[in-house]
């Protein structure tokens, strides 16, 4: 009941247009007070300033640095032109290279919305010269965009791991597996759909046009190396790695590229900070939360009386999957992870699901939640970008959400699709 | 109302310059551990010290996103309303807003007595007071960058401007005019 | 009326700690029948150790169990953060009834808390990837994870080591990529992280006995009927009995258990590691009041 009266709270909130995060400290605030008393607000405070003092948490500014450098130096243009000259001769070629930048990519900035304004404006126009179907092309970059967070590096990945105090560096290893078979699904489609609607191929393979863009972006390729190497190397953490990463991209960027502009570097780290503390305060404010819902046991209820239906982890999953795939309609993804996490947490260890196993799926929902309309701020950007309406794409956007939606089952009902490179290594 | 608009301009400038300062440090502190675990000495406060630049960068930062409304929320259905129900509980949710960060402020300043007993763990000279002083100090200039802003976005309500679309918009407008640049 | 009394660890409920503040639960509980209502949260369910002497100041917990942090709360506390001082189980309850109970007690009480009784963390022992450690020189070079603990980086420099912080939750995967070599744990917390998994070998090096002091606010405290802190000290008091048994009775288990999964076990040159700790002592004699006193007082309870 309690659990119930917190959601429509949260919901009211929300819908007048109350920052999420204050609603989620709002909700705590007004639930400490009234149930456990006012003495009780002093430990308010407190709890919001432990709630940011996460240290794997660190990793999101460094990242969305990282991102920020790479994006200004002329990084990601080459990783573009790699691309195209490896799988652009392939019918529907751009639809391809979109799903092979995102890949790469792989949702490096922190906020997906950059990402997909940083590819997409570069091969959304594109693909329009070339008679590609607007809605179509809009859906691609989105569905791919989507993509990437399960791919390594991952923000939601660590966020999730850092609030549910699971391994990153095996939350990593476990979506390599899904994020390539789900980049292959994709690409099927596209090749599919390129075939039915006869769409063009770029220019035809060449090896020069090849080497050339390899070299051209070779530096730009080790960047990943240099980060991954260096984390499943046992040089850093996974934290570090994101240290790693804006070291690298200073150096190569501003040392090799020389295409670092001050001016605009300035101003992507300032929207860094912003992007950061948007999710950080979401982070504190759910503590507060979190603070209440503890100390009401809702957390162990919900457990409880889920546990006292069915004790099966393949149902739990079913159930939990249902309600991610609602939530993720009308959430942001960190907002969703920061909110849920928490609360459904016991209910995974108690009817025992492998922590890291669920941290997949639920990054999954994530990503799909980025394609479901109203809430679709991924879907929304590339929609902007092709001015194509948001529900007329969502048609067209359909089988690939099928796509992901497969990998989804798969990765729920097969846990060795993630847990077997994990328990390879680990 | 000009006057407002340069106050906030130059709170905006001071803020995006003490966030970006921290985050350059939290950067620094960050390769510097790694490079000193290399060399065989590693720097014992690290993880603390990093843990409280990165609450400080969230607070600070949470203010300069107030003073450009970038925080997260879900504008569509506000900006859709009746004008007059806009308006209502426009002011509604400021005032929502504004009392929380009001109530932080004021459990945050009591608080600090209780911690002026502790320090941190790893660098027994620095106070936990100082640490937690964001808390107080944040809620208060969240509050300030709240009413600083609340003119400009008083006027896009009245017109329904849609923030989250708005800051799409924003979003690919960079990208492109990066794109330029780096054609030139 | 029934009361309600809030009681948290940090520690997770397979823990040494979480076993026995079940225990101390089930003891109060038995006293005090439905006088008192015992809520209890582990697992940090209520923030790590450093928010609950902040909640025990504040009074919204009313009893939590706080360990090696009590050190920067008052400096004397870091005793316990020498090597080698304590000897034995039997030396420690020693030092409890002695020093812990009576000058300890009183300074945390000039900081607003309230020790109630002395339960068991464990003795530390050293595990890591590269060979066995039987002398300080074994450490030489070696990034061993250690908690954030000014005199536990110190005593590891001491030795030779690089003490390296990291957050516990990336100390598995560090360990296995090798970021760091090694760590340092009760062997109840190495076991139940796993941590044996991914190490080579385990030192038994006893180097430090981590209490866990059962702690009230003061403000609170006070506030309880005599009845009710009666019974409370009481509990604890069986229930310390209890841990050091059960805390014995585990190191023993564990040993076996872990050695049986390939984990290769040796015992330590202590009065090697000894005489390479002077340099600790000295500055707890120096850095904190009255240390120098503190010390020789532990050291004589040794032969009793
Ligand atoms: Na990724
Ligand atoms: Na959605």
């Amino acid at each position: 009941m309690t659990l119930l009266i917190v959601i429509a709270a949260l919901f009211a909130l929300v819908l007048i247009n109350v920052p999420i995060a204050v609603a989620i400290g709002v909700v705590g605030v007004v639930g400490v007070y009234i149930n456990m008393g006012p003495e009780h607000l002093l430990n308010v405070p407190l709890t919001l300033f432990n709630g940011a003092t996460n240290f794997p948490l660190i990793a999101i500014p460094l990242f969305i640095f990282a991102g920020a450098l790479m994006n200004t130096s002329g990084i990601s243009t080459r990783l573009i032109n790699l691309v195209t000259a490896m799988v652009g001769f392939v019918r529907g070629g751009l639809a391809m290279v979109n799903v092979g930048v995102s890949m790469f990519f792989a949702e490096i900035s922190g906020s997906a919305v950059a990402d997909v304004a940083a590819t997409g404006s570069v091969l959304i126009p594109e693909m329009k010269r070339k008679h590609y179907n607007h809605e179509f092309s809009a859906a691609i970059t989105s569905s791919s965009a989507s993509l990437a967070i399960i791919i390594p590096p991952s923000l939601s990945m660590i966020i999730y791991g850092a609030i549910a105090e699971v391994s990153i560096v095996q939350l990593f290893v476990a979506g390599i597996i899904p994020g390539i078979i789900g980049g292959i699904g994709l690409a099927c489609f596209c090749y599919y759909y390129a075939v039915k609607y006869n769409l063009p191929r770029e220019e035809a393979f060449s090896l020069g046009r090849l080497g050339h863009a390899f070299k051209e972006a070779a530096w730009a390729l080790i960047l990943p190396v240099i980060i991954l190497g260096g984390i499943f190397g046992g040089f850093v953490t996974a934290t570090e790695g994101a240290g790693i990463a804006v070291f690298a991209a200073l150096i190569i960027g501003g040392l090799i590229y020389r295409e670092l502009n001050l001016k605009i570097l300035y101003r992507a780290v300032t929207e860094g900070v912003i992007q950061t503390a948007v999710v950080m305060l979401l982070v504190a404010t759910s503590a507060v939360l979190g603070l209440f819902l503890t100390e009401m046991q809702l957390p162990q209820q919900l457990a409880q009386e889920i546990t006292t239906i069915t004790q099966d982890p393949l149902a739990v999953l079913a159930l939990l999957n249902i309600l991610l795939l609602l939530l993720g309609m009308f959430l942001h993804g960190a907002a969703a992870i920061i909110l849920v996490v928490p609360i459904v947490m016991p209910l995974v260890t108690q009817v025992g699901i492998d922590p890291i196993h669920f941290g997949l799926i639920l990054t999954l929902n994530l990503a799909i939640g980025q394609q479901t309309p109203p809430v679709a701020s991924v879907l929304a950007t590339a929609c902007s970008i092709a001015k194509t309406d948001m529900w007329n794409t969502t048609k067209v956007n359909f089988p690939m959400i099928g796509v992901l939606l497969m990998v989804l089952l798969l990765v729920t009902y097969i846990p060795a699709t993630s847990l077997y490179l994990v328990d390879l290594f680990y | 109302m000009i006057r407002i608009e340069q106050i906030r301009l130059i709170t905006e400038k001071i803020l995006e310059f003490f966030t970006v300062t921290l985050l350059l440090s939290l950067t620094l502190i960050v390769l510097l551990a790694v490079a000193f675990r290399t060399l065989g000495s590693s720097i014992t406060w690290y993880d603390e010290v990093a843990s409280i630049g990165l609450a400080w960068l969230s607070f600070y930062g949470a203010n300069l996103a107030a003073i450009k409304r970038a925080h997260m929320g879900f504008p569509s259905f506000v900006s859709n309303a009746h004008p007059f129900i806009r308006i209502i509980l426009f002011i509604l949710s400021e005032l929502i807003v504004v009392s929380f960060f009001i109530i932080m402020a004021y459990y945050g300043y009591q608080v600090l007595d209780v911690l002026a007993w502790d320090s941190l763990v790893s660098l027994p000279q620095v106070s936990l007071t100082f640490t937690q002083s964001v808390i107080p100090v944040s809620s208060v200039l969240f509050i300030i960058c709240e009413l600083l802003s609340l003119p400009g976005a008083w006027k896009k309500m009245k017109q329904g401007i849609d923030s989250d679309h708005e800051a799409i918009e924003e979003a690919i407008r960079l990208a492109e005019q990066g794109l330029k640049e780096q054609r030139l | 009326s029934q009361e309600k009394i809030v009681f948290a660890i940090g520690g997770s409920s397979q823990s040494l700690q979480g076993q026995t503040a079940l225990e101390f639960k089930r003891n109060l509980e038995e006293k005090l029948g439905d006088q008192v209502q015992v809520e209890y949260y582990d697992s940090g369910q209520l923030g790590d150790e450093r928010q609950l002497i902040q909640r025990l100041r504040l009074g919204t917990v009313d009893l939590a169990a706080i360990s090696s942090i009590m050190s920067s709360v008052a400096p004397e506390f870091a005793l316990f953060d020498l090597p080698y001082l304590v000897e034995s189980r039997e030396h420690l309850k020693q030092i409890d009834d002695e020093i812990v109970m009576q000058d300890l007690a009183d300074t945390a009480e000039k900081k607003g808390l309230k020790i109630i009784s002395t339960w068991e963390n464990g003795f530390r022992h050293i595990t890591n990837n590269q060979r066995p450690i039987t002398t300080p020189s074994d450490l030489n070079g070696l990034r061993i994870r250690t908690p954030q603990s000014d005199w536990r980086t110190r005593m590891f420099s001491a030795w030779g080591a690089n003490p390296t912080p990291m957050a516990f939750s990336e100390v598995f995967v560090g360990l296995q990529t090798g970021v760091i070599d090694g760590q340092e744990n009760p062997l109840s917390n190495i076991y139940g992280a796993r941590l044996h998994e991914v190490q080579k070998y385990l030192s038994l090096s006893n180097h430090v006995y981590t209490p866990i002091w059962l702690t009230a606010g003061q403000g609170g405290w006070n506030q309880y009927s005599e009845n009710i802190r009666t019974a409370i000290s009481e509990a604890a008091i069986e229930t310390q009995s209890w841990a050091l048994t059960r805390g014995a009775e585990l190191d023993q288990e564990l040993i076996s258990t872990m050695r049986d999964s390939g984990i290769e076990v040796n015992e330590v040159d202590r009065d090697a590691f000894i005489k390479a700790s002077t340099s600790v002592y000295e500055a707890f004699a120096e850095q904190v009041e009255g240390g120098q006193a503190l010390i020789d007082r532990a050291m004589e309870l040794a032969d009793q």
